[in-house]
């Protein structure tokens, strides 16, 4: 179970990162690169919904035309000019909750992978720079949380925590910190190796600033498209939580859950069922069709 | 190889052992008693008491879980807290209706995702390539049980084709059982599908542009068959490797699904069994399931070295 030596496991690395349609290497490619390359039309549809996202969860005060809390109508109201979408079974307007679950879906998104950063990142970098038993003994660990099947292991963590969204953030970084810290001791251990840091070394630049300025730079592109996708997998992960009831609990407009609310109405007035449904797949499209774009631009062997 | 294949096996136990460990204890360290919310309102200290020593509840948390995987071992995986009835029992009795949605789930990836990967990698970035990649794109956006109730809208309730939910046996007939399954199959199946199809359509683009593909042309063997014999067989050795992952995400899959169709799978029986906090029957649902995950990557393992010699070779 040698990482470095296994294609088996280096290609279930990058897989974890999404589609692999290649193994992400590292390089110094410059952040901004990808400005300058042209745009991928897809790529940008995605950054786009993206955007459109983030404008959704910060003036949703002001986009949508009710609370998302108290009912404003009579039960299952069909679409009309007062209700877009009509209400829910609890007379709340359901155009309202799908606004407001933006900002649920992007805190569970971001927070998860921002905590599975924190805590990954230092995993790999110093199982990959100083190796050793720390080393062996951090990568057999995360090798028995990656042994669960994901879904399973998200709804583990949240049978021991109890439902609520902050338990879903933490499950979903949980989750994610092995694959994180696998693809940065990855990165790191191949770009340790490179010439700029040996000579950084032979000018003896202290250990930390070696790490810091010469080679978490350097490693910064394939943690950024991972983290990306990333955040469209936790966005769906949430939802099917929240779905399943161990996930975010009402009356937070979680869209998986009131998918699941509203289902009892399938048959009268579908469009409540749907929308959030909608959300949903907007939302990881988004953040997938972004980030391959990312990958395209940070991989110079995808390049050309 | 066959030192590969029992270095395999061995690695096995650590991580079963591993998995076990995990599961027991983290789920021993969740608050809420099982003895309390089975008395509900009839809790007093005295039965609780003979409850938990009945139970082994009140002994030493590691000695527990010795006992609990000495046990394990011997097929005996104790009794539900709740109804009293063998986990192993009803592991075996819901186990199956959850596998024949694997199987079949898979069965429809695989018929999709080859044709669709194979014709995009054969006309890459053309119209057909784009809107075949579209649709995987959105396919692996849609989360499972909006994909259910969709096809539930247009087929069931719109068509007419087959029930909303619920399910039958074999014993109703082979119709009535499959026209129960074939919705939830689909479901699981198409998500699947999409990230095989790329994956397909990857491994074969890097394939085609090799040079025996190039040889196999010059020799003037029918485009066809360079394809789907030439091409195909290694451009697959890849896609095998994915298989065992997907099996991962079939597993999560089929809870969801098994929700949104009435499914009584091993996917309903774990969310019952967390949703009452039944320690027996939850370890007996992630255990049974982690391993069946764990095996698989084991037979996708050795298969991948029996179908790629250049792994073979390196050990």
């Amino acid at each position: 179970m040698n990482a470095e030596q296994n294609p088996l496991t280096r290609m279930n690395d990058s897989l974890f990162s999404g589609f692999a349609d290649s193994d992400t290497p590292p390089g110094d490619v410059p952040l901004v690169s990808w400005w300058g390359q042209g745009y991928s039309k897809s790529a940008m549809a995605g950054l786009a919904i993206v955007l459109a996202l983030f404008l959704c969860a910060i003036f949703a005060d002001w986009i949508a035309p009710y609370s998302y809390e108290t009912p404003v109508g009579n039960s299952l109201e069909p679409p009309s000019w007062k209700f877009p979408l009509g209400t829910d079974p609890i007379g709340r307007d359901v155009f309202s909750r799908v606004i407001y679950g933006t900002r649920i879906a992007l805190f569970v998104g971001l927070g998860s992978v921002v905590l599975a950063l924190i805590v990954g990142i230092p995993i790999g970098v110093c199982g990959a720079y100083y190796g050793g038993w720390f080393d062996m003994i951090m990568m057999r660990f995360m090798d028995i949380i990656l042994a669960f099947p994901v879904f399973l292991l998200a709804i583990l963590v949240m049978a021991i925590l109890g439902p609520s969204t902050s338990n879903v953030l933490i499950a979903l970084a949980v989750v994610r910190v092995p694959i994180f810290a696998r693809v940065v001791r990855g990165t790191v251990l191949s770009v340790k190796e490179m010439d700029y840091i040996q000579a950084a070394k032979s000018v003896s630049v202290k250990d930390g600033r070696l790490l810091f300025r010469h080679v978490l730079p350097n490693c910064m592109g394939p943690i950024i498209v991972l983290a990306t996708i990333s955040i469209a997998f936790a966005i769906l992960v949430e939802a099917s939580l929240s779905f399943l009831g161990v996930g975010t609990q009402p009356p937070t407009p979680s869209w998986g859950f009131d998918l699941k609310q509203n289902l009892i109405s399938l048959e009268e007035n579908a469009s409540i069922v749907i929308a959030p449904g909608i959300a949903i797949m907007l939302t990881v499209l988004g953040f997938n069709l972004f980030g391959d774009g990312l990958r395209d631009a940070l991989d110079p062997k995808m390049r050309g | 190889m066959r030192t590969f294949i029992i270095q395999r096996v061995l690695l096995l136990f650590p991580t079963l052992l591993g998995i076990s460990a995990v599961v027991f204890f983290s789920l021993h360290a969740i608050p809420g008693d099982p003895i309390e919310i089975y008395l509900g309102v009839y809790y007093d200290e005295a039965t609780a008491a003979a409850l938990r020593s009945q139970y082994g509840l009140d002994q030493p948390l590691l000695m527990q879980y010795l006992w609990w995987l000495g046990r394990l071992v011997k097929g005996d995986w104790g009794v539900e807290v709740l109804s009293g009835d063998f986990v192993f029992q009803k592991v075996l009795e819901h186990g199956p209706v959850s596998l024949e949605l694997i199987v079949g789930a898979m069965l429809v990836a695989i018929l999709i995702a080859l044709p669709v990967g194979i014709l995009s990698a054969t006309k890459p970035y053309t119209s057909t390539d784009h809107i075949a990649m579209t649709g995987t794109m959105l396919g692996v956006a849609i989360p499972e049980f909006f994909g259910g109730i969709l096809l539930v809208l247009f087929f069931s309730l719109f068509m007419g084709w087959f029930p909303v939910q619920g399910f039958r046996p074999w014993s109703d007939g082979i119709w009535t059982h499959l026209s129960h399954i074939i919705l939830p199959c689909f479901t699981l199946g198409f998500t699947r599908a999409s990230v095989l199809a790329r994956m397909v359509r990857s491994c074969m683009l890097d394939v085609v542009n090799q040079d025996y593909i190039r040889t196999c042309r010059a020799k003037g063997i029918p485009e066809f068959v360079v394809i789907n014999k030439h091409a195909l067989k290694n451009a697959l050795i890849p896609v095998v490797t994915v298989m065992g992952l997907q099996v991962g995400f079939l597993v999560g899959g089929t809870i969801v699904v098994e929700t949104v169709f009435s499914i009584p799978g091993l996917g309903q029986y774990g969310i019952n069994a967390i949703a009452g906090r039944d320690y027996p029957a939850v370890m007996g649902f992630i255990v049974i399931v982690s391993s069946v995950f764990i095996l698989v990557n084991l037979a996708v393992d050795i298969a991948y070295a029996l179908l790629d010699p250049r792994i073979r070779h390196e050990r």
